[in-house]
């Protein structure tokens, strides 16, 4: 009995968790992989979407994990499929798969506070918001996000920026619209939901959503993305700096967001455009209110 | 009127074989018909059929038979040719998947070099020993074979745990190993739960429901339904939850217990209660009132998978697990109805019995040859049963059983309630629900006509994932009109509903476990990485179990199952007995490596008298081929040869002088094996025969053999006219002197292995075909020949033109080198190859090196050929010579690959038919010639060292190149052909061997 075929491959590796996520790993549980990708795979755990990333160099996500010293290897994505049972002990993840099961042990766990910030309005002069709008590609952030070659997105998109219609009015229209595993109406509204909360604003429009939500299915992917901002937890890693650099608009910040804002398009396939678009608009809409209550 | 057909060595699967009795029955004109191996035991079931023949009788357990029962003759002919038909279309499914397939152990272990376990599935009667050699071989076993002694379970047992292997069965019909599925099993997720279980449909149900709970399990490890027994003392389930208990992916273990002996009980109870990890148990007939400590006892197999899955998910057990059924009863059947259960799973049967005697009340049952349960108008019958399946498909297998039962239940007009299960997965039929569905709602639409009331109730075991796919086959029955309910237990109590019974089930809560808890003892290390690694099988029995194993991340290997020794159980004893006797295994292996590293040197020619001192005499003594023979029973070849060598020696002047001396017993017999010779055909030599003398150098063993004098009349095949005594006596004067001389020229003779290994590259396997090893003997001897100064120059030239035509002549030296080889190596008076074969036309004679200088001997065969024009078979004189030392060095018909041109005489001819002899022969050898490598091989060596063990154990008689001889007297040759050396001398050296090495087979 040679060279037998070992079932259980071991992989050991740190872990960097997002806060939000830290208690779920706690106990022993036993969860089902939800989806598959290149780069990642999501797994439920009781009514948690949980997203863990193939790579290091992955941004964490508000509902992620991410391997802190090795990449997770090509075999298990090619062997796990939708439907395995994962069990998540405190410094575990066991995905029973077949033939290979996947044992990831990591004695080092790394949390990251992902929770929404808090900016003040009143810090924000009609000025620097539109300083802060400028640095955004507008052009190409649109060129680049699922609204493109979505008519019916941007023909929305249209109607706010003219305000026929307020972002109210067409949360329902926005939600699962678009492609992608979390659709680019989905990633607009985030992007929106997480801004109108740190500035503290738009209680009706979170409400509306949370609403909307029970009428309109979207993606599982999108869903677990909703809940985690109504949650106050920031989609990504990504987001934090941006709040970090928007909080302190020097010059040299000026310089940072910009090259922030390209790494944050460059999130997902469309999301970060898609997530940039609605930040723009409630920029847009924020800087429209107090040049108005200036006047 | 009853016909039978044998088939000869025709080895079908059992099931293959139920499956065409079906298809033959379903011919028309057949009354009925059965196929099967011909075993001791089936050949019982043909009795019991009312299929008896006494031709049966002569059959062997390696024979197909054929029993039909039909008015009209010509029927046969159609059974024959769908019998045909069938196999045929069975091999091109195997020949379609390219996989490599073994038939004996040595190839399954040289091929399967990691196996880690072995599947057996063969008739029961032969199992114990397959398991036996595959836990000797240090693998780990599953056995579906039932059957098996309970003393030999125990001993298996006792084995395997002794050398911390795992044996799993016997009657072991499902496992899950490393989530690739063995047998008669589910494709189930794979998750945290482990199974241990001893019975078959019982795993089957509670992995499926786990399963659809959306749980999983890595294992499901078979028992067997005795492991609880007494005797047997739960060997197979204690070894397996030690492992568990430290399996890492395991967090929960269900076991599922037969009825055990009540101290085998108490024994298991605590190892449950001292695992490490949360247990839930079900023992078949209790019916447990609370869980004890960390052991959740479950009454029901779908309340077992229920808790199972809680705990794997960590969520609380519950105190009551009674879901609502799918199908809402508003009212039931009135007085006098009754239910029969159609079940095709054994546990689930007896489910069903022991819920619906708790829902009547009954504190026992007696359980029948018929029927689970029959009482009170309930009737539930396992139709898995033998009672039901002997010498037809299972009722998972195929549908015919339960449609017959399922038909004389609907026309019971009592029946009301038709309760069945339809179990899924590897191994059962694809769509067993489609198969019942259209009978069943035929039944339920004449009902309903009829204004009957009839319900049918089904479970469906099986999973979205399965072959036959768990929703397809619920529609099915769903569209027939069944009422189908997703567990066994909802189905029984549906159908206990019906019947006006509402089975409820009691809370349970968790009590305290005030027994005794162990110390567990290490679990085997080959046990652990059994259960942490995918199963690597070989699968010995039936095939189908090889697919599922493979698709899931598994190996197997097919190993084409045969009885070992044709089923013989007294030489299976031997074959045992001497596997296990390593200096026997060295001998043979000794004897093998002298029969290789032998050197032969042709030296000279000289006359008979001078090289065989029992020759050299006024007596009239002639030699022979094969064993020793009375002239009263020598064949027409042989006493041609013997008048025409008196007529040359001058010892008779005609043939009727010869006859005369001979009848009269003036003339002396002696085979020329008793002298270091041998000969071709009658093999008839006396004083002054010229005869090639070959020297093994290895250590100077001599052999001897006449010269070849051509085809056609000759003296070897029994002519014996003037031309035929003319040439003799040119041989005598002419040629045997010059290549006497020729020979002696050079310093040292002539190395027959250079001639032999070129030879063997350019077409020849030095029996049927000599022409290139002929044409070799001339490149090396004419320039001697020439060279001679004291040789006239017309000799020179007959002599060598007599060489350039006969393209035979290098048989005689081949037989020659051939016998100082033997020779050499039966020196070492030990082991069981094979030193000698050789036929006299009466008997052929076997020889073995353990047993000396003894003959064994079994009645000759014909040969089977190619017969030049005016001749036939009927001609054929039966099968006469020694030139079978050719085949018994590995060359002749056993090397046919290497002269594929020589297969025309085995029937269609092709290269694969060569290659295809060569490998069966292969099969028998125990090593190949280094020297002699066959092109046509792949550069394997020929064949070396007969093992008559081999011959015996797998069935497979050396195949002999041969010419053939007019049976009648001074005829000659008719033909060319092969013939089979008879397996019955084998078994006879084997057989005195064992006896000789004090080996108890009775």
């Amino acid at each position: 009995m040679n060279n037998l075929q070992q079932q259980i491959i071991k992989i050991d590796s740190g872990l960097r968790i997002s806060n939000y996520l830290r208690p779920l790993f706690e106990k022993t549980t036993i969860g089902k992989v939800h989806s598959v990708f290149t780069n990642g795979l999501n797994f439920r755990l009781n009514d948690q979407l949980i997203y863990l990333s193939k790579t290091t160099d992955q941004p964490l996500s508000g509902i992620g994990i991410v391997p802190l010293d090795e990449n997770i290897t090509n075999d298990l994505f090619q062997t796990i499929e939708q439907g395995n049972l994962i069990r998540v002990k405190p410094q575990e993840l066991f995905f029973y798969g077949k033939p290979n099961m996947y044992q990831i042990k990591f004695d080092i766990v790394k949390e990251f506070d992902l929770s929404l910030p808090t900016l003040k309005i009143v810090d924000f002069t009609v000025d620097s918001l539109a300083d802060i709008l400028a640095q955004f590609p507008i052009k190409s952030i649109f060129d680049n996000s699922g609204f493109r070659n979505e008519p019916s997105l941007s023909s929305m998109l249209s109607e706010l920026e003219s305000n026929k219609k307020n972002i109210n009015q067409l949360i329902f229209d926005f939600i699962g619209r678009g492609i992608g595993l979390t659709p680019s109406g989905d990633d607009f509204l985030q992007g929106y939901l997480v801004m109108s909360k740190v500035f503290g604003q738009g209680k009706e429009f979170e409400q509306n959503l949370i609403e909307s939500l029970k009428k309109r299915r979207t993606t599982d992917i999108s869903q677990a993305y909703y809940q985690a901002i109504f949650d106050n937890i920031l989609p990504n890693q990504l987001w934090q700096e941006l709040f970090l650099i928007l909080a302190n608009p020097t010059q040299e910040n000026t310089d940072r967001l910009i090259a922030q804002v390209e790494l944050m398009r460059h999130y997902g396939h469309t999301s970060g455009n898609d997530f940039l678009l609605g930040v723009i608009h409630f920029m847009k809409e924020l800087h429209h209110v107090k040049k108005n209550n200036k006047e | 009127m009853l016909y039978t057909v044998i088939q000869k060595n025709n080895y079908q699967d059992s099931i293959n074989l139920m499956l065409l009795t079906n298809s033959v029955n379903e011919l028309e004109g057949v009354n009925k018909g059965q196929v099967m191996m011909a075993t001791e035991a089936n050949i019982d079931i043909f009795r019991s059929g009312g299929l008896y023949t006494e031709e049966l009788e002569t059959a062997t357990p390696n024979d197909m038979a054929i029993v039909v029962d039909t008015d009209d003759e010509a029927v046969v002919d159609a059974v024959l040719e769908e019998v045909e038909r069938f196999l045929k279309d069975l091999s091109v499914k195997k020949a379609g998947g390219g996989k490599v397939e073994v038939d004996n152990w040595e190839d399954a272990l040289d091929t399967q070099t990691d196996a880690n376990t072995v599947l057996v599935s063969i008739p029961g009667i032969y199992a114990a020993d397959e398991i036996e050699r595959a836990i000797d071989e240090d693998l780990h076993v599953m056995s579906f074979s039932d059957n098996v002694l309970l003393e030999d379970e125990v001993r298996l047992k006792e084995k395997a745990h002794e050398k911390g292997l795992l044996f799993m069965g016997p009657d072991c019909g499902t496992s899950i190993i490393s989530g690739v599925p063995l047998a008669f099993a589910n494709s189930v997720r794979t998750g945290n739960i482990s199974v241990v279980g001893a019975s078959g449909t019982g795993i089957q149900e509670t992995t499926t429901v786990i399963d659809r709970l959306g749980g999983g399990v890595i294992h499901a490890i078979g028992t067997g339904g005795r492991d609880l027994h007494e005797k047997v003392g739960a060997t197979t389930m204690l070894d397996a939850l030690y492992a568990l208990d430290k399996h890492a992916p395991t967090d929960v273990i269900l076991v599922i217990s037969k009825p055990p002996a009540e101290e085998v009980r108490q024994e298991v109870t605590k190892v449950l209660h001292s695992l490490s990890k949360p247990v839930v148990a079900i023992f078949s007939g209790e019916k447990p009132e609370a869980h004890e400590g960390d052991v959740y006892l479950a009454y029901t197999l779908e309340e077992a998978a229920q808790i199972a899955v809680d705990l794997a998910n960590g969520d609380p057990v519950k105190e009551n697990y009674t879901e609502d059924l799918a199908n809402d009863v508003s009212s039931s059947l009135g007085e006098g109805k009754t239910l029969k259960g159609l079940y095709s799973g054994g546990t689930l049967a007896s489910e069903a019995g022991t819920l619906i005697a708790d829902a009547l009340g009954l504190d026992s049952y007696e359980s029948s040859a018929d029927f689970i349960l029959n009482e009170q108008g309930f009737a539930i019958a396992d139709l898995g049963d033998d009672q039901y399946t002997q010498g037809r498909p299972h009722p998972m297998i195929s549908p015919d059983v339960r449609l017959a039962k399922l038909q004389e239940a609907v026309e019971d007009e009592t029946t009301g309630v038709i309760l069945l299960d339809v179990v899924l997965g590897y191994g059962s039929h694809d769509d067993m629900a489609n198969q019942l569905a259209k009978p069943i709602k035929e039944a339920l639409d004449n009902a309903k006509a009829e204004g009957r009331e009839l319900y049918v109730v089904a479970t469906v075991c099986g999973t979205e994932t399965d072959p036959q796919g768990y929703d397809a086959s619920v529609q099915a029955l769903t569209d027939a009109g069944v009422l189908v309910e997703s567990t066994n237990t909802k189905a029984i109590r549906l159908a206990l509903k019906l019947m006006g019974y509402d089975l409820t089930f009691a809370d349970k809560k968790v009590v305290e476990y005030a027994g005794e808890k162990i110390d567990l003892p290490e679990p085997s290390q080959k046990v652990t990485d059994l259960l942490n690694s995918t199963p690597d099988v070989i699968n010995i029995g039936i095939e189908g179990f090889v697919d599922p194993i493979e698709n899931y991340g598994g190996k197997a290997l097919q190993y084409n199952w045969r009885p070992r020794a044709g089923g013989d159980p007294q030489l299976i004893k031997i074959l045992n007995a001497i596997e296990k006797m390593e200096d026997i295994q060295e001998a043979n292996e000794e004897v093998t490596n002298r029969l290789g590293e032998s050197q032969p040197f042709l030296i000279d020619v000289r006359p008979a008298k001078e090289v065989i001192p029992f020759l050299d005499t006024d007596e009239k003594i002639v030699l022979h081929a094969g064993p020793p023979l009375p002239f009263e029973k020598m064949t027409g070849p042989a006493v041609g040869a013997i008048v025409g060598a008196m007529i040359f020696e001058g010892w008779a002047e005609d043939e009727a002088d010869a006859m005369r001396q001979l009848e009269a017993g003036e003339v002396k017999f002696d085979p020329c094996h008793n002298h270091s010779a041998v000969g071709p055909m009658g093999g008839i030599t006396t004083k002054n025969f010229p005869m090639l003398v070959v020297e093994n150098r290895a250590d100077g063993t001599m052999g001897y053999c006449i010269m070849n004098e051509g085809i056609g009349k000759v003296l070897r095949f029994g002519a014996n006219g003037p031309d035929v005594i003319a040439r003799l006596e040119w041989q005598r004067d002419v040629l045997g002197p010059v290549l006497s001389k020729a020979i002696k020229s050079t310093d040292e003779g002539l190395n027959l292995n250079v001639m032999i290994a070129q030879a063997i590259t350019m077409g020849d396997e030095f029996h049927q075909r000599n022409i290139a090893a002929s044409l070799i003997f001339l490149k090396f001897l004419a320039p001697l020949i020439t060279k001679l100064d004291d040789v006239d120059q017309k000799d020179k030239e007959d002599v060598i033109q007599f060489l350039a035509d006969t393209d035979q002549f290098f048989l005689n030296v081949m037989m020659a080198a051939s016998k100082s080889m033997v020779d050499y190596a039966r020196k070492i008076e030990k082991g069981t190859v094979v030193t000698t074969m050789s036929r006299n036309g009466y008997e052929f004679g076997v020889k073995i090196a353990g047993m000396g200088d003894e003959w064994f001997k079994a009645p000759v065969n014909t040969p089977v050929g190619l017969y030049f024009t005016g001749f036939s078979e009927e001609d054929g004189n039966p099968d006469i010579g020694d030139s079978a030392i050719t085949e018994t060095v590995g060359v002749g018909g056993v090397a046919m690959v290497a002269a594929p041109g020589v297969t025309r005489f085995v029937g269609s001819g092709g290269f694969d038919d060569a290659l295809n002899t060569t490998t069966e022969m292969d099969k028998v050898y125990i090593s190949n010639n280094p020297t002699w490598t066959i092109p046509t091989f792949d550069f394997k060596g020929a064949p070396l060292g007969l093992d008559a063990c081999k011959v015996v154990e797998l069935g497979i008689e050396p195949i002999i190149n041969t010419g053939i001889a007019h049976k009648e007297a001074g005829k000659g040759q008719v033909g060319a052909g092969t013939v089979r050396a008879p397996l019955e001398a084998f078994k006879k050296a084997l057989i005195a061997y064992a006896e000789k090495l004090g080996i108890d087979f009775e």
